[in-house]
């Protein structure tokens, strides 16, 4: 079942990537011992760069299709009305109406996954957000937010918007009222940033704060959640480019675990916030 | 000398003024959160009478009840002793109704209680949320108050300890749905 999988991706490395970074580390060192470079080690640098670009691509492509059959296959049976897109996700502008990440210059999304569980529509995709920084001379881009991001159809009535957010980070939303709750052990994890007072002790309620230390404990990174306009936004900056086969990554049952692994977080937002509440339909 | 002491007069004043205010501010907010409770009470009442109005062929022993929840709504001087006693009279009521509604399918049944009762529970957690806000700020209010330094100043403009909005005990959990 996943040898066409194993076998494509140790071709891919083996004819393109291994030989690639051989050139391109031979190219590197060659100009080095040299000092002022001949072209020729120029040109073993790119046509390594070159094999491992292509390289890439086709461990890249391989993905896209191990996700096309055994991720859908997943969703199918976790959710229902599954759509899924490997190569595209949620926009930059519907990540931006969140108001909670920061904005970067450089801005990707893959793997969208739109679906319903338990009568909750929820949206998923990859984000990768990076911001620009030059010193004058040279230009680098740090990665600023990557992991999964989600929105999900919340029924209960909120007029105002609402930020909730790890206490270590810096706040972006000094333009709203910062509320503190009367959870002493909620208060010393997060902070909560909102149009009114009330906005915030209404959805927030006693047993939805202690879900969301609960939530925050049981997954690594830094947690984002924004309550607008009939939808919860929640991002995970867990530093991972979740359903990806990658390179080093074995390819077996276990590999499926760990996207039924990388899934179990929708669920869980979906039944700890009672979002399938009935009284929020 | 004249400098230090100067300088010292003008950072007690400036601690006095922004400590006051302070007070002041949590005045204001205690109030403002009353009058939220004042408001999910209205909201309270108005879907409790709209159930009544559905259910009281059924609900024969719980006239009284109504009518005192009447008669307290009309005597609500928007106080926080006045608030509360509404609120236990309203959560009795909307007791009664639930279990009328249980024991009667026909009732039960009906496309617009549910709506009603639906809508019930969502004016509950507004009200919760409403004494939750007003209790948490009563709380930092009375917590300043007793803490040094800022007691000075509670002493000096007379503050006194303010009354928490006091749930049933039942009312204290969050809502529970299903």
């Amino acid at each position: 079942m996943f040898n066409y999988f194993i076998n494509g991706r140790k071709k891919a490395i083996n004819m393109f990537m291994i030989p690639g970074g051989l050139l391109a580390i031979i190219g590197f060192l060659g100009g080095f011992a040299q000092g002022s470079g001949s072209p020729i080690f120029y040109f073993l640098i790119f046509i390594g760069v070159i094999l491992i670009i292509i390289g890439s691509s086709k461990v890249r492509n391989l993905s896209i299709e191990f996700k096309n059959k055994f991720l859908v296959e997943l969703l199918n049976k976790k959710f229902t009305n599954v759509i899924f897109d490997a190569s595209n996700g949620i926009s930059r502008s519907e990540v931006r109406k969140a108001e909670m990440l920061p904005r970067g210059d450089r801005f990707k999304s893959n793997d969208y996954i739109s679906a319903e569980y338990d009568g909750v529509n929820f949206k998923m995709s990859d984000i990768l957000i990076q911001e620009r920084h030059s010193d004058g001379k040279n230009t680098r881009y740090v990665t600023v937010f990557k992991g999964p991001f989600m929105e999900f159809d919340f029924h209960k009535e909120v007029v105002g918007k609402m930020q909730v957010r790890e206490k270590s980070r810096i706040s972006l939303f000094d333009r709203y009222e910062r509320i503190k709750l009367e959870g002493v052990e909620f208060n010393k994890t997060f902070k909560v940033y909102a149009t009114d007072s009330h906005t915030a002790f209404y959805v927030l309620t006693p047993t939805i704060m202690e879900k969301l230390i609960e939530i925050e404990n049981d997954y690594p990174g830094t947690f984002y959640l924004s309550f607008i306009e009939g939808k919860i936004y929640i991002a995970l900056d867990n530093r991972r480019d979740n359903f990806e086969i990658g390179v080093f990554k074995k390819i077996d049952e276990s590999l499926i675990n760990e996207f039924e692994n990388q899934l179990k977080i929708i669920s869980d937002i979906i039944v700890d916030l009672r979002l399938n509440s009935k009284l929020f339909k | 000398m004249w400098i230090g002491i100067g300088i010292a007069v003008a950072v007690l004043g400036i601690w006095y003024i922004g400590t006051y205010n302070s007070f002041r501010s949590l005045d204001i907010k205690i109030e403002e959160a009353l009058s939220g409770i004042d408001v999910a009470l209205t909201k309270r009442f108005d879907t409790l009478t709209k159930m009544w109005d559905l259910a009281k062929k059924y609900m024969k022993h719980e006239e009284g009840t109504l009518t005192k929840v009447v008669e307290l709504r009309q005597k609500n001087s928007g106080t926080l002793k006045d608030a509360q006693e509404l609120s236990d009279e309203m959560t009795k009521l909307q007791a009664g109704l639930n279990v009328v509604v249980e024991q009667y399918p026909d009732l039960k049944s009906n496309q617009t209680i549910q709506e009603v009762q639906q809508a019930s529970f969502n004016v509950e957690e507004h009200l919760q949320a409403a004494r939750r806000l007003y209790n948490s700020n009563v709380s930092i209010y009375n917590q300043k108050m007793v803490m040094f330094p800022s007691s000075i100043v509670a002493g000096i403009i007379s503050a006194t300890k303010k009354d928490f909005f006091e749930a049933e005990a039942s009312k204290r959990e969050d809502v529970k749905f299903d």
